[in-house]
């Protein structure tokens, strides 16, 4: 027997994550991203190399960033799949969210066309059903699926299925370092046939967060002590709640009476999933739920256009993230000019956004246009939290685990071997890292239940020897029967034989070299 | 009882023996139902459990039923300790029997034992079980008689060195070891527990051998599946590790701990929160671990083998990894119960090893930042325990986290962030005038917290000579530069930069001919409130005598001062004091009569602030005296501002009701003196009259045309001061005033210029009339309950001091709106003598308000026999004035109905 998966997507990069494994004569297709770096037939996964696209048994969605869920829409409704899709409860509330933003950026900002309309999307989370946090369904009469915490986003989920006995266990993206917002990830001990693991930082080991943390707020607490502003231009899921958790404590413990704001769009939406969704958080969170929500901000406030030149110090988030537009730069044109004020920038910024020059460099001043120019005098931090696990996450996961294989996707080529090379190595789990579109089978082992004689049974008890028990016997497997272990002396009784000695004697001859 | 006859008859019956006797269920339970009631009688009971146990062998054809007796029995066990004996002699037999049997007769022996006294318990057990049953009971195949002769064994071996035994110490470890192995997952937990406890118990009796060989098997049931086998496993892989770091057998055991430190820390990244907090729990109690492990626990890449030496490099592949970053992540751990852990494993191991302290102070002040209180309060701990070894070295990056929590929400985490700065080593000036900048921050906003913020400082400043001389020289230029009697310097950041300056000359004598002598002078005023703060390292005298003799103040009496040899103050320190405050109560009096109030009033202040700070270290006899002296000066507060109001009286507009008020808290401040006080000197007493005759004289001008009354009462007053001694001038001055018949008003000022006041002393006799009152069973959230309209009854403790037989004594009660009812106490009624006398009486108080609830106010109040003759006659009342002599205290009510 053996698991087959066949890579559509994530194989040796990052985007369009999507595997369809077979396993039991089942065929389960985890996640069905888009690839964020394409805007013609590569952005989806090769749907034509699946037979038919209704012999797949169910679609798992581990979280609702697009490159996991981004195809979804496309797979359901165009390519006509219509069995069950299984995703959590988070994940279903904010995945039309996310798809619906990206399909109108592609349509209204770069005029492109859209693979798939408002409708399609809207038709096709109505099939999608939720499930929760470990619990187990029965998808047909042979396959289950369970989904564990993951960490990494709200609502992302780890997806164990199991046809029979044979296992395995699809990571998605995940986390093995708590957020104050969100936990660790979180699973049982499971015999796995294959492990399925991300690898997106396959060779980086991450220091403490506790050193970002520390130079952040010291940052933020100096600026804002000396009566600066201090801009921090996020997206409105995530990094947002995470660092307004942590300045929202901080300004608690150390009494600052400085305001907080969050930019009107941003929050008021985000933030209420988060208050409902306080069972997907972190413990930090789950524990202090039951005297206050800690979504409600104590020192956060709404924050309006005519504020921007107000006198005083203050700490705005404002989206878009990267400084690419919209309102986060309407403000970083007004505070840029000071030095007194600091800019601090979480997380990764695309290239050709401000966010990207500030970053690279510190630049003097920006040429927004031909017209408009920027002085930027003011202080810039930059800050790396990134919610993917790093190498030792994943080393100690597998080892954690200890499955038969690891297959590893959603990396980068090179950094993958190295993870293979080390995981094979150190924990001596066969691994490997296929490309995409390549088809890799993973033989499993099948147990089968025999009966004993009681012949058998009685010697095993009675020929000890020292500690260990050794005991022989023989296993007949006949057609029609189950398989059987019986003496030496039944087993010749059954095929009616007799014992037979046959001796040997051997010499060696002294001279013989 | 009827009950209990009927139940008696069907088994008093089986006392005659009756072999054919079978216990049905209904009897059974009839049976338990007698044993487990309370009120059962002995003998029915011992005829109860008789008839049990000798029915017992009849029953061994029965197993339900048997093992249903078994329990009956096992239950009343606990309850009825004197059957036990009888009980476990008659189970003897049975406990080889069927496998129900032995598993019902082992549970019961097991609720039997527990149940008993430490050693009678497992007296109980010696006397049934021996090796060979053990053995084999414990080598069944039935779980239920595996599980409870493990139990049983892990009762016993808690106790095994207050019992005899039953086993050998060796068979009793390998019977554990066996059942490590157990299928079972609980069985093996339950063996693990057992064999910890065997460790702890037998901790320096036992073979080197043992801990190892129970290292071994830890270490392979540490990848249990089952979560509670892997958290005993990882405790007892800890309580080896702990136990042969100390056994000493000469052998070097870096290596060994090093392997049994990684083997824990493996555990830290398990999915279990148990078991990573017993992994970080563990991995405090192992000792002796090499530097290069500890540094590759704080770090989650692989180091280079390059700064070790062998045993690294042994390490290298197999157990390294394991070690890699395990506090790290214990201190990134999303359960706070874990940091915490984690957090003091941490601190324990960075006690023992510099290099590991250098990195791990820094995780340690990052984890300042952590959002649960405790796992802050518990790295502060941590952290203290690591500036006691000298081994905390703060670089400036760790600073501004650090003093943060110096304004931190928490009082504890202030208070501990203090400890520690008590303690630390700052490497630069600028690090150090931040943190005196940041206790002073922490002092303005916590003025409460001055005590402590002061000692740190203090502390701060004897432990770095060269900055604290440093901020010296600077406060003492600033000083020279601004103006004398600038109020800037009034603020507490002086009085804080002041106890830096003065900590390293004082406590070491050094830096004295640099410090600037001006900054000694500075101290001076404040020295009650930094001697507060030094309490038990300097005393107050010897810090005063040491500012005063290097300060350019020249005090001539310093010498006069007598040295403080206990801790309090000396009654020759408080004739001091009086003397001071005596002399300056003068000073401020004659400011008064110069019509210069507001000097007065400054002086007075500052004498009230001094009698203030003394008083809190005061011996009782003391605090009566200063309690005098209190008043003694409000008094003349009024005075003075009544004189001034006099003064404008001529000039401007005249506010003549503000005046009364003025006039009548005098009035009643005067009464609260004369009548709170006993045993005074002729003197005291003299002045205290010469006072209610200058507050008369005050009364006497506003109302003009003085009636006939006051003017009685005058002389009577002055008729006493004539019969105690020989009259003042002033005294003489109103008898010449009155016998002339001229205005006295007119003579105002000429009075007051012959009224003297001072001379006043320490009266070592002098004793405090007070009562304490204390209501029974009443606070605001169990309030009294009464009818509305009918009177209520209060229970009140009452305890008098120095009350003597011909005072009146009254209680008052009040509620809100109404007028109060007096009840008169009678001293008759009392226990005790003059000093103390006490008495518990019920109070009625009458007229309940028609309300749900209501609360009346209580306190004990003295007549002033020889003060004005007040018209409260009809309520029953006191006929004069009076004054309390409690605290007021609430009683609350809540009507019967609202309950």
């Amino acid at each position: 027997m053996a698991i087959q998966c066949l890579i559509l997507g994530a194989g040796q990069e990052v985007g369009k994550s999507c595997v369809v494994a077979m396993i039991g004569g089942k065929k389960i297709m985890f996640d069905c991203g888009m690839h964020m770096g394409f805007s013609d037939h590569r952005a989806f996964p090769d749907f034509s190399l699946l037979s038919s696209s209704n012999d797949i048994s169910c679609v798992v969605i581990t979280h609702f960033h697009l490159d996991h869920i981004g195809a979804l829409p496309y797979f359901t409704e165009v390519c006509g799949y219509n069995g069950p899709i299984y995703m959590t409860y988070p994940t279903k509330a904010l995945a039309p969210l996310m798809l619906e933003d990206y399909r109108k950026i592609l349509v209204d900002r770069r005029g492109l066309e859209e693979q798939y309309t408002y409708e399609n999307i809207i038709h096709c989370m109505n099939k999608v059903i939720p499930i929760d946090i470990k619990q187990t369904i029965q998808v047909d009469k042979d396959l289950l699926i369970r989904a564990y915490y993951a960490g990494h986003v709200l609502g992302a989920a780890m997806i164990y299925a199991q046809v029979g006995e044979e296992k395995m266990l699809y990571t998605g993206d995940y986390n093995m370092t708590p957020d104050r917002h969100l936990g660790a990830a979180q699973i049982d001990r499971l015999s796995l046939d294959l492990l399925i693991t991300e690898s997106t930082y396959a060779t980086t080991v991450r220091d403490s967060k506790y050193l970002r943390e520390r130079e952040f707020l010291k940052a933020v607490h100096t600026c804002v002590a000396a009566g600066g502003k201090v801009l921090i231009p996020t997206f409105a899921l995530g990094r947002a709640q995470e660092l307004c958790i942590l300045l929202d404590d901080y300004w608690e413990r150390m009494n600052i009476n400085v305001p907080i704001y969050f930019s009107a769009g941003l929050t008021i939406q985000a933030n209420m999933y988060y208050k409902m969704l306080i069972g997907w958080t972190s413990q930090k969170i789950k524990d202090s739920y039951t005297v206050r929500n800690p979504f409600d901000f104590k020192h956060v406030c709404p924050f309006e256009r005519s504020m921007i030149n107000l006198p005083g110090p203050c700490v705005l988030f404002a989206t878009p993230g990267m400084i690419s537009g919209g309102f986060s730069l309407e403000v970083f044109k007004q505070w840029a000019p000071s030095d007194k004020n600091l800019i601090a920038i979480p997380g990764y910024c695309v290239a050709g956004t401000i966010g990207h020059k500030l970053m690279s460099g510190k630049p003097t001043r920006i040429d927004l246009d031909k017209d408009t120019r920027i002085d930027v005098r003011c202080q810039i931090h930059q800050l790396t939290f990134s919610p993917h696990t790093d190498s030792k996450g994943i080393m100690d996961l597998v080892e954690f685990l200890s499955p038969k294989h690891v297959i590893l996707v959603h990396g980068e080529k090179p950094k993958m071997a190295a993870l293979k090379q080390r995981i094979e190595s150190e924990l001596g789990i066969q691994c490997e890292y296929p490309a995409n579109n390549e088809t890799v089978l993973v033989p499993t082992t099948q147990s089968l239940k025999i009966s004993a004689s009681k012949t058998f049974v009685r010697n095993c008890t009675t020929e000890l020897d020292g500690d260990e028990r050794i005991a022989e016997g023989i296993l007949v497997m006949e057609k029609g029967h189950n398989a059987k272990i019986v003496s030496e002396e039944e087993f010749l009784e059954t095929i009616g034989a007799e014992r037979n000695v046959v001796s040997f004697t051997g010499w060696v001859s002294p001279l013989a070299q | 009882m009827e009950e209990e006859g009927s139940l008696v008859q069907p088994l008093t019956t089986t006392c005659n023996p009756n072999p054919l006797f079978q216990f049905d269920l209904t009897s059974l339970s009839s049976a338990q139902a007698l044993l487990l009631n309370p009120s059962t009688s002995i003998d029915t009971i011992h005829s109860t459990v008789d008839s049990l146990l000798l029915s017992l062998p009849h029953l061994s054809t029965n197993a339900t039923s048997l093992s249903l007796a078994l329990s009956v029995l096992a239950q009343s066990a606990p309850l009825h300790p004197s059957l036990s004996q009888s009980i476990v002699s008659s189970v003897r037999s049975l406990i080889n029997g069927q496998d129900r049997t032995s598993s019902a007769v082992l549970s019961a022996l097991l609720s039997i034992a527990t149940s008993c006294h430490n050693e009678d318990g497992s007296s109980i057990l010696t006397s049934i079980l021996d090796e060979d049953l053990v053995l084999s009971l414990a080598s069944s195949g039935v779980y239920k008689i595996r599980s409870r002769i493990l139990r049983l064994l892990v009762f016993v071996v808690g106790r095994w060195k207050c019992s005899g035994k039953f086993l050998t110490d060796e068979v009793m470890v390998r019977v554990f070891l066996r059942f490590t192995g157990d299928i079972y997952p609980v069985l093996r937990r339950d063996a693990i527990d057992g064999l910890c406890e065997f460790l702890t118990v037998a901790r320096d009796g036992v073979d080197f051998c043992v801990p190892e060989c129970c290292l071994e098997h830890a270490i392979g049931l540490i990848g249990d599946d089952d979560e509670f086998v892997r958290v005993a496993a990882v405790r007892m892989v800890g309580l080896c590790g702990e136990m042969l770091g100390e056994k000493e057998n000469g052998v070097d055991k870096t290596g060994q701990m090093d392997t049994i430190f990684t083997q824990i820390c493996s555990m830290a990244r398990d999915m279990s929160v148990k078991v990573r907090i017993e992994a970080f729990n563990a991995l405090g109690k192992v000792k002796l671990v090499s530097d290069a492990v500890l540094m590759q626990s704080l770090s989650k890449k692989i180091l280079g083998s390059k700064n070790g030496g062998k045993s690294i490099i042994k390490l290298d592949k197999a157990s390294k990894p394991c070690a890699a970053g395990a506090y790290i992540h214990g201190i990134e751990d999303e359960f706070y119960v874990v940091r915490k852990s984690a957090c003091r494993s941490l601190g324990i191991h960075a006690v023992m090893s510099f290099k590991f302290a250098d990195d791990s102070i820094n995780y340690l002040m990052d984890l300042m930042n952590d959002d649960s209180e405790s796992v802050r309060l518990e790295a502060l701990d941590s952290l203290f325990r690591m500036a006691a070894q000298g081994c905390l070295n703060v670089q400036e990056k760790h600073v501004h986290m650090f003093l943060g929590l110096l304004t931190d929400m928490s009082s504890l985490v202030r208070h501990g962030a203090r400890k520690i700065l008590q303690l630390m080593k700052l490497p630069k000036l600028e690090i150090f005038k931040s943190t005196v900048n940041k206790l002073i921050a922490n002092l303005e906003k916590y003025p409460e917290e001055e005590e402590g913020i002061f000692f740190s400082l203090f502390s701060l400043g004897k432990n770095h000579r060269e900055f604290s001389l440093n901020v010296a020289k600077d406060l003492a230029k600033q000083i020279e530069r601004t103006s004398k009697g600038d109020l800037t310097f009034a603020k507490p950041s002086m009085a804080a930069t002041l106890v830096v300056c003065i900590a390293s000359p004082l406590s070491e004598n050094e830096n004295v001919p640099d410090t600037p002598v001006v900054l000694f002078s500075y101290a001076v005023p404040l020295l009650g409130r930094i001697s507060r703060a030094l309490q038990g390292t300097f005393d107050q005298h010897f810090l005063l005598t040491f500012l005063l003799d290097h300060s350019n103040i020249k005090w001539k009496s310093r010498d006069l001062m007598p040295e403080i040899v206990s801790k309090g103050i000396s009654e020759d320190l408080m004739q001091s004091v009086i003397k001071f405050i005596s002399k300056s109560v003068g000073d401020a009096w004659s400011l008064i009569k110069g019509s210069n109030g507001n000097d007065a009033e400054k002086i007075l202040r500052s004498c009230m602030k001094e009698l203030e700070i003394i008083s809190l270290n005061a011996s009782q006899a003391a605090i009566t005296t200063l309690d005098f002296f209190s008043k003694y000066i409000q008094i003349l507060q009024l005075i003075s501002k009544i004189q001034c109001k006099f003064d404008f009286r001529n000039s401007t507009t005249f506010h003549i009701k503000s005046h009364h008020i003025l006039l009548e808290k005098l009035d009643s401040a005067l009464r609260k003196i004369r009548y709170s006080f006993t045993g005074w000197t002729k003197e005291v007493e003299c002045h205290i009259l010469e006072l209610s005759l200058l507050v008369d004289v005050f009364t006497f001008s506003l109302a003009r045309i003085p009636s006939n009354e006051y003017l009685k009462n005058l002389l009577s007053k002055i008729s006493h001061l004539e019969a105690i001694s020989c009259l003042s001038d002033f005294t003489k001055e109103i008898k010449r005033l009155i016998e002339e018949r001229s205005s006295v008003m007119v003579n105002l000022h000429s009075l007051l210029k012959v009224f003297e006041c001072s001379g006043l002393e320490f009266v070592r006799e002098m004793k405090p009339i007070k009562a304490e009152l204390k209501v029974v069973g009443d606070d605001s959230e169990n309030p009294l309950t009464f009818v509305p309209g009918l009177p209520a009854g209060i229970r009140l403790w009452i305890t008098l001091h120095n009350t003597s037989s011909t005072d009146r004594l009254w209680l008052h009660m009040s509620v809100r709106g109404r007028r109060p009812q007096y009840v008169f106490l009678d001293l008759s009624n009392f226990e005790g003598s003059e000093e103390v006398r006490k008495c518990s009486s019920l109070i009625p108080f009458y007229e309940t308000p028609k309300v749900a609830s209501f609360e009346i106010r209580v306190c004990i109040v003295i007549e002033c026999l020889s003060e004005h003759y007040e018209v409260l006659k009809e309520r029953g009342g006191p006929k004069y004035d009076v004054t309390e002599l409690s605290v007021e205290k609430l009683v609350y009510f809540s009507s019967v109905k609202s309950r």
